[in-house]
């Protein structure tokens, strides 16, 4: 098979993980023994598919043979999608000559599970290995690791990855059992806690070394940390469920990111799981619900509140849906409340919220530097007190002020 | 009241002539800024400025976030680079007096410009880093379209030998502002093991493993081509899901001004087009019987098993 024929149907196959961050690891470049690469700082998005999606890292699987039979992925067993498999060195080199054009931050390495869960992660392993040895790679690299291989693998893999990452697939253990026959949750979490031991445990040795002896001789260990990824709406979990593991992942693991994947039409689905349109704007709310538990100090149960069916309102952002059901709370006075009431208004985010801080110590804050700021008047006018400003009317109920906030044809929907 | 002219090309003659006039607390109504490059058009301007005085009570400091704006504001592309070199002065005479209040206040209009022509350069900075495409050319002996695009720069003694030595990577972009020069680190950080030139209009700049070297500006984009390209537009176009089309945000972050450096932007429209078709046939396609295998091993085995009975 031609290379051109098996880059189309091993990125086809790789385009449903989410994840591209190119950031988050150590800063270094290639001039010290003039090799290829260099990474640190933000990363950066070398182009932009028509989904709005950014193409940081090249995504690709080392082949697509699979022997699992997991409902939800275009890989599975008895799917009928055309197989492809590259080479160590295909992989390599293809890897080489894009970084070298400036396309790619650096791999994105994945792949089907072939002969055994050691076999495979043996030869995933092997490309990073070859980048970093034989061709002083010092571009970005990220490993799926698969949680059925040895620790010994794994060990291995880290010194080499800037970050690993294993998917969890589904936020429960009832429907992983349905859908993924072969995995475990068990295995799952973990290998995710052994990679979180592992991780910890190089920081804390570098961190000795230094103090104790001025240099380091241990190496670093998947820098960028860990991710993991989970399909939302091929099972029945509802937002409260997918959130709540999600913050359990971020807590217990360590996670510095978890993705949420629409469930999306693959070419060739099983019986066993028809396809749907992606839920998008499910998948949007949220990544809006997890930036809250994050960075805006919300607990789960602020976040699903008073929704009965423990799913996120679709037709507002979490935080507006929770400012709406709460009124109590407002209106926050800007010049007096402390931090986490200022993170809590609508239209005021972690920046703003920091700025408008240092900005009254030196002056009152008034009507006019939040418009300075920039900050979306509509939505925050009724939440909100300054020195020449009060919220209009508090008398307006819920669900008049939310009519305020749907755009015209939401507006029609929401009255019928 | 005497006034002074002073000229400068970039931030290192700029810097080194607001010293002097800040050293001899020339205010900035009494200096009057031009651009070295437009004054040696006409006349043969040249600097007039106060007899420096090495007196340490004048020494001023300046923090480094100002320093740093500065630097960076001084590769905006105005079409009065004159009137950036006095705003700048302006901003270093208010600090001396105003202190570090200066770079906080929000509403001040030199500041605001300070800020707004900050945020773009970085923006085209960010974007710089993004979107040149290198192509590669073969190298020795050079062809003529490599002489040709490389013209300026003649192969010193190489002593190291790197990585790909028998090519040389070159790629064209136009950028907003003149910042070339302020990347050309970043550029040689990542790709110190080859050979690399990069083309615009105001300044090339080039690497040849051992230095950097700065050229003159050339005026068209060489002619080279590129086969990895074509494997690039493959992956382009399969690493895209159709069930997901949201082209504003895709444009939004990849602006149509860059889509001539970026081989894969003539697909785009075919896949905006193409994509609720192929969304359309994924979701009507029969479905295949999760047990298709296992059904098709037992049929098998079970006509084996005939066989061997007969």
């Amino acid at each position: 098979m031609e290379l051109s024929e098996k880059l189309a149907i091993l990125a086809d196959a790789a385009k449903y993980d989410a994840s591209c961050a190119s950031s988050g690891t150590e800063s270094r470049q290639a001039l010290t023994d003039k090799s290829l690469g260099s990474t640190g700082g933000m990363g950066i998005c070398h182009s932009y598919t028509p989904d709005g999606r950014c193409i940081s890292l090249l995504k690709l699987l080392l082949t697509n043979f699979c022997l699992y039979e997991c409902s939800y992925c275009v890989n599975r067993a008895s799917s009928q999608v055309p197989r492809a498999a590259f080479s160590v060195d295909e992989v390599v080199n293809l890897t080489l000559d894009f970084y070298k054009r400036n396309y790619i931050e650096g791999l994105f390495l994945s792949s089907g599970i072939i002969q055994s869960a050691d076999y495979t992660m043996d030869k995933v392993m092997q490309v990073a290995k070859k980048l970093r040895l034989e061709h002083g790679f010092k571009g970005y690299i990220h490993l799926k690791t698969i949680p059925e291989a040895s620790p010994e693998l794994l060990a291995e893999a880290g010194l080499y990855a800037d970050r690993l990452s294993i998917n969890i697939e589904l936020p429960s253990d009832t429907s992983l059992k349905q859908l993924a026959p072969e995995k475990s949750v068990l295995r799952i979490e973990g290998a995710m806690s052994h990679l979180k031991d592992t991780i910890d445990g190089h920081k804390l040795e570098r961190k000795t070394e230094k103090k104790r002896y001025g240099r380091v001789k241990t190496p670093l260990f998947s820098p960028a940390g860990q991710s993991t990824q989970m399909i939302i709406g091929a099972d029945t979990s509802n937002d409260h469920l997918i959130l709540q593991k999600a913050d359990q992942l971020y807590r217990q693991y360590r996670m510095r990111r978890v993705y949420y994947s629409a469930f999306s039409p693959i070419p060739d689905a099983s019986a066993a799981l028809p396809p749907t349109a992606p839920p998008l704007l499910r998948e949007h709310r949220l990544y809006q619900a997890d930036w809250l538990l994050r960075f805006y100090s919300f607990s789960i149960d602020e976040v699903t509140s008073n929704r009965a069916n423990g799913m996120l309102d679709l037709s507002v952002d979490p935080k507006l849906a929770w400012a709406l059901s709460h009124r109590e709370h407002f209106p926050v006075d800007l010049n007096r409340a402390d931090y986490e009431h200022i993170l809590r208004v609508p239209g005021i985010g972690v920046a703003t919220a920091k700025r408008l801080i240092r900005m009254r110590r030196q002056q009152r804050l008034r009507w006019q530097d939040l418009c300075r700021l920039r900050i979306d008047r509509k939505k925050v006018q009724q939440f909100v007190c300054v020195a020449d400003h009060s919220p209009l009317s508090l008398g307006e109920s819920s669900e008049q002020l939310k009519q305020r906030f749907l755009k015209p044809a939401e507006q029609q929907m929401a009255l019928f | 009241m005497t006034t002074y002219t002073a000229t400068a090309v970039d931030f290192i003659q700029w810097r080194a002539k607001a010293r002097q006039l800040l050293r001899a607390q020339v205010a900035p109504s009494a200096v009057s800024w031009a651009d070295a490059a437009q004054a040696s058009l006409f006349s043969g301007a040249t600097d007039d400025l106060p007899v420096s005085h090495a007196d340490a009570a004048n020494t001023v400091t300046i923090s480094k976030e100002l320093i740093s704006m500065l630097e960076v504001a001084a590769c905006f592309r105005s079409s009065s680079q004159a009137d950036v070199w006095a705003l700048m002065y302006r901003l270093v005479w208010r600090y001396a007096f105003e202190g570090r209040a200066l770079l906080h206040l929000q509403t001040d209009p030199d500041v605001k410009r300070l800020r707004a022509m900050c945020q773009s350069v970085r923006r085209d900075m960010h974007k710089m880093k993004a979107f040149v495409r290198f192509r590669r050319v073969a190298y020795s002996p050079p062809s003529l379209e490599v002489a040709e695009a490389v013209a300026t720069y003649s192969s010193q003694t190489e002593e190291s030998v790197p990585l790909d030595s028998d090519s040389i990577y070159i790629a064209w972009f136009e950028p907003e502002h003149r910042i070339v020069k302020a990347l050309a680190s970043f550029f040689r950080g990542r790709f110190s093991g080859m050979r690399w030139s990069i083309l615009t209009l105001d300044d090339c700049v080039h690497w040849n493993g051992e230095q950097l070297r700065f050229s003159e500006g050339v005026a068209v984009p060489p002619a080279t081509n590129d086969e990895m390209e074509s494997l690039w537009s493959t992956y382009y176009c399969n690493i895209f899901n159709p069930a997901r089309l949201k082209e504003k945000a895709m444009q939004s972050e990849m602006p149509k001004k860059y889509w001539q450096h970026l081989p894969e932007s003539i697909h785009i429209s075919d896949l905006c087009r193409s994509a609720s078709a192929k969304t359309i046939s994924m979701l009507q396609h029969s479905l295949t019987d999760p047990n298709r295998l296992r059904k098709k091993s037992q049929a098998l085995k079970q006509a084996q098993d005939l066989l061997r009975n007969k």
